[in-house]
């Protein structure tokens, strides 16, 4: 199973690769950007995405609206400090299937991970 | 957080210097008695479930009995006997400072009743200090008039305590209409009326804070060092957003930026310094 996470903040990448990691047998792709984020998912198709909403040239929303164009199949988990109702139904209805609150805990992450690896 | 409340007024006060200060904090490190530890002690918690609640708290702006009886994992008796239990630390906090000789057992004791007037603490409602009310007790240590500004410094102070190290305490805040900064984690909240939010920090103080957030040994301040205050300030006005928002308040956030070697002007910067155990910074707040 292939997981993309995509947070303009290394600190955040570091931390949640190496709880995938120590979840199981993962891979793990980065982006630090919504823009990359997009290149990232067409070139590697990923199983699951952890996307940020405050992020520099194109915010998680409007890749997830992207994303979710170009393949409406995609897994996408909203993953911010901001969890505001707001911020929920911009998600939702762009097409993001979860939302976790920063900061984020390996118990959070291991749940979602194991209810959208189903069928990979 | 009765320590630190109480620790700041002894300071704000002059019965001990912020030397002292510092000491007690070293000191009483090793005994601080934790809602969590006493419940598990009384064999009303498992490991599990503290470990459980404490993360939500992390998340949520919510007390440990809050959570604990949202889970059912405490009734309201249980809550209360540990409660009761967690009341002694105030003793331990006599006890460091006697030891210490920064104060005697009459003086303590004078300072507490000084105290508890002047947060208007009742003796019974004296156990709901570190619980029901923290916010108070914070807001009366912040000489500032506007409520929304009294509630960001709050909730700072708090996921200082959260996130970083129980050993703070803030001094005096001051308003300038400029200074310069070494290093500045800003980020603009926007509603209807922006808030310039910021926190400044120095070399060696700002690699520990990092290190002590990020969990891991930074040594040098580096983009990753960089990074992890940027975060850390995010995730702060974040938390800030969702209380916001919970109160109907609209807000969104801009990204966070450092600063280097930058002078703020405006007017009304208001500078509040923090003293933590991993050094000293200072939050900016411009409205």
């Amino acid at each position: 199973m292939k997981i993309l996470i995509c947070d303009d903040s290394m600190m955040i990448r570091r931390q949640l690769k190496n709880m995938i990691l120590n979840l199981g047998d993962y891979e793990v792709c980065e982006a630090s950007n919504g823009e990359i984020a997009i290149e990232t998912y067409k070139e590697e198709k990923p199983n699951l995405v952890y996307m940020d909403i405050i992020m520099p040239k194109l915010d998680g929303v409007g890749a997830v609206d992207k994303i979710i164009k170009f393949d409406p199949k995609a897994q996408i988990v909203m993953l911010s400090s901001v969890g505001t109702k707001e911020n929920l139904s911009k998600a939702i209805k762009v097409g993001a299937v979860d939302f976790i609150q920063k900061p984020v805990e390996e118990e959070v992450l291991k749940n979602t991970i194991n209810k959208f690896s189903k069928g990979v | 957080m009765f320590t630190q409340f109480f620790g700041q007024f002894l300071l704000n006060n002059n019965y001990i210097s912020a030397e002292e200060l510092k000491k007690v904090f070293k000191n009483i490190k090793n005994t601080r008695l934790r809602l969590g530890m006493i419940a598990i002690n009384e064999g009303f918690l498992t490991s599990k479930q503290v470990v459980e609640i404490n993360n939500l708290q992390k998340k949520q702006d919510k007390r440990f009995g809050e959570v604990a009886i949202e889970f059912n994992y405490l009734n309201e008796n249980e809550l209360n006997t540990i409660l009761t239990k967690q009341q002694s630390e105030h003793l331990i906090l006599a006890e460091t400072i006697v030891n210490q000789g920064f104060m005697t057992i009459e003086e303590f004791s004078s300072a507490l009743t000084e105290y508890k007037e002047k947060n208007c603490i009742s003796d019974e409602s004296f156990d709901e200090l570190k619980n029901g009310k923290i916010d108070e007790v914070i807001y009366n240590m912040i000489k500032i008039d506007d409520f929304e500004i009294k509630e960001y410094i709050a909730l700072f102070y708090k996921n200082i305590v959260r996130f970083i190290t129980n050993d703070v305490y803030i001094s005096e805040s001051i308003k300038v209409n400029e200074k310069q900064f070494k290093y500045l984690f800003e980020q603009n909240i926007v509603n209807e009326k922006s808030l310039y939010t910021a926190f400044s920090i120095k070399d060696n103080d700002l690699l520990l804070f990092s290190s002590k957030y990020s969990g891991e040994k930074i040594e040098v301040i580096d983009e990753f060092a960089i990074d992890v205050c940027k975060e850390f300030i995010n995730l702060h006005n974040g938390l800030f957003t969702v209380n916001m928002s919970n109160k109907g308040k609209k807000c969104d956030l801009d990204i966070p930026v450092c600063k280097e070697n930058h002078i703020l002007k405006g007017k009304d910067i208001y500078i509040i310094p923090f003293h933590t155990g991993v050094g000293e910074l200072e939050l900016i707040i411009v409205k």
